[in-house]
């Protein structure tokens, strides 16, 4: 059995991408799709077994590395589950997971902040986020220069990331396990 | 701190508005960076909120309008509108909750609240590039936006039909072999978001 590279800590590898790994695999995947999870986690299984076996040799960065697997996983997985379903539509399943219950435990958090904005910054977060006008279209309908919106979104994110966190911790945080960076 | 380059492209990263190159070359960036990671994954958040949250009222720059003279501070006109709207008010809080439109995934990150909206096609496999893509009228909608979207996003379009033909240039990009996902929003006038369908998936054989 090939030996792990000297330079690559797998355990940091695992506590430092699992959270990237699986944001971006919810994205391709949609949020309702409980596979996320399996899905993420075969590819950290990948990524281990690729770098025991000496395939990363380090000419990229250990995060393209990962990258690429997750890329090649999700494109499989995709293929996979349409033959699936045109055979047998697929019935969804009840997602249990301590990740998904503390994401759905921020998302409330949040929600409740939202709810406590100052109408002016509620104003441009709906127009923008909510039905995901452009930022011109968002300043022209409330009669504002682009960049007074910026300063308004980022201005509303500040506040809404201070208020959850306050009260649920940081919102992306998450890695049960302990991400330094 | 993010990098201010990829700090720029986050909105438009996950409302998906980068074209393919655009997302892969974020999507590598927030895998070596976690600062741009933690700071796209917050925003993630916040939009999920927000879609949460449901529409919120917006003053648009026309309700800031000068109001019609019959409409002065105190006139009975007034007091009028104000006893109509106490009494809606009232009577919305005798409204079951069941009667409120559903909430539905939109395939992305979020959810919105709304009615579904019904994609036609094309879906499952098919033979050759499709040349349109069909939909279910939403009643009161009068206009439609569509996202086409590979492994990452293809086109994004408006209409104001329940159908939109797929550019040349458009289709061109699309192989055989491959997946493809879409989905359309309702708009109701306004602006408002009236409806979403789910995420329709095609593959166009070899």
């Amino acid at each position: 059995m090939s030996r792990p590279k000297p330079d690559v800590d797998l355990d940091d590898v695992v506590a430092r991408f699992r959270p990237v790994v699986g944001f971006k695999v919810r994205r391709a995947l949609g949020p309702q799709n409980p596979d996320w999870e399996d899905l993420t986690n075969e590819v950290l299984a990948q990524t281990i077994e690729k770098v025991k076996s000496g395939e990363f040799r380090g000419d990229s960065k250990i995060g393209t590395f990962i990258y690429t697997i997750t890329v090649r996983r999700i494109v499989d997985y995709i293929r996979d589950k349409t033959k699936i379903a045109r055979r047998f539509p697929a019935e969804s399943e009840a997602p249990a997971a301590e990740d998904r219950i503390e994401t759905e435990e921020r998302v409330r958090h949040l929600t409740a902040a939202v709810a406590t904005l100052a109408p002016k910054y509620r104003e441009v977060l709906d127009l923008y986020y909510y039905q995901e006008l452009s930022r011109e279209e968002t300043a022209r309908r409330l009669g504002l220069s682009p960049a007074r919106v910026s300063e308004r979104v980022h201005y509303a994110q500040k506040l809404l990331l201070k208020a959850v966190q306050r009260t649920a911790g940081p919102l992306s945080a998450p890695p049960s396990d302990s991400r330094k960076d | 701190m993010p990098h201010p380059e990829y700090e720029a492209m986050i909105d438009a990263y996950l409302l998906g508005r980068l074209s393919e190159e655009e997302t892969e070359r974020f999507e590598r960036h927030y895998f070596e960076c976690p600062e741009c990671f933690r700071e796209t994954a917050d925003r993630a958040a916040m939009i999920e909120a927000v879609k949460a949250a449901g529409p919120a009222p917006v003053r648009t720059r026309e309700a800031n309008m000068p109001l019609p003279s019959g409409f002065r501070p105190f006139s009975l006109a007034w007091v009028t509108i104000g006893a109509v709207l106490v009494l809606l008010a009232v009577s919305l809080l005798f409204i079951p909750r069941a009667s409120r439109p559903p909430d539905f995934p939109d395939g992305g990150i979020r959810s919105v609240r709304g009615e579904t909206l019904t994609l036609t096609g094309p879906v499952g496999t098919i033979k050759e590039t499709p040349k349109e893509l069909v939909w279910v009228p939403v009643e009161g909608a009068t206009e439609y936006t569509v996202v086409l979207e590979g492994i990452k996003p293809v086109w994004t379009a408006a209409t104001r039909e329940t159908s939109i033909k797929i550019p040349p240039e458009i289709a061109a990009r699309m192989s055989p072999g491959k997946i493809y996902t879409w989905r359309v929003k309702a708009y109701a006038a306004g602006g408002a978001l009236a409806a979403a369908s789910a995420r329709k998936s095609f593959l166009i054989a070899r």
